[in-house]
């Protein structure tokens, strides 16, 4: 059977290296993990923790995915989960907002903020998909 | 608290779905080595079935071969015998 490559899983190892590296560079921009569901990272970690955890997870996961013809595939899925890891805590934090429509306090318009959180969302499932797709169907072959 | 329940969920979450997909992988990847081996093991049994084949042919000739040298030999006997006389 044909393997596609997971771009979907590319991009979220290229979106945490440069989140990762620009907080290591420019720590006040940690608040902009509001851009891909993580604030509750930013703002529970320092921003030298909250940078190794996106560095870590983006670097173990492009190893996996660059090294995974001749990795044991237990491991590729090891390598992948921190990343898996970061994709469905931003996922389940943007629909966390949306439920209760309110973010630090301040109330939102529903669409406007669906519009706005969708994306990431989008990439988390999108993600999701990828590694089950790939790592839970079609292996074996 | 209330907002560290979500990294929590996720991480429930990561850590059972890639560990379903392990274990459905480790099942997926015993059958197909089970039917590999299978197919090995068919093949196999073709390759002696030819090979048995092959020995008795063998034999058969082996049997010609030597039938063909007693004869050869007795008249080489009797030619021998009848320069004698």
């Amino acid at each position: 059977m044909r393997r596609t490559t997971p771009w979907i899983l590319w991009w979220a190892t290229g979106v945490h290296a440069v989140l990762g590296l620009t907080l290591l560079m420019y720590p006040p921009a940690a608040s902009i993990a509001i851009l891909v569901g993580l604030t509750v990272f930013a703002s529970n970690l320092s921003y030298l923790a909250f940078a190794a955890l996106l560095i870590l997870a983006s670097v173990s996961a492009a190893w996996a995915l660059a090294h995974e013809s001749h990795m044991r595939r237990g491991w590729i899925l090891v390598h992948l989960f921190p990343q898996y890891f970061l994709v469905l805590t931003g996922l389940l934090s943007n629909s966390y907002i949306l439920a209760v429509g309110e973010f630090n306090g301040r109330p939102f318009e529903f669409w406007t903020a669906l519009a706005g959180l969708w994306p990431v969302m989008l990439a988390a499932i999108l993600h999701t998909a990828g590694v089950l797709e790939r790592y839970f169907l079609r292996w074996a072959n | 608290m209330g907002e560290l329940a979500i990294p929590l969920a996720a991480l429930i979450i990561a850590a059972s779905s890639l560990l379903m997909a392990g274990v459905s992988n480790r099942q997926k990847a015993n059958e197909s080595y089970v039917q590999r081996l299978e197919r090995e093991v068919s093949a196999l049994r073709a390759e002696v079935a030819v090979c048995k084949q092959e020995v008795e042919d063998c034999k058969r000739e082996c049997q010609n071969c030597e039938r063909r040298y007693s004869d050869l030999q007795r008249d080489y006997i009797a030619l021998v015998a009848r320069r004698g006389e």
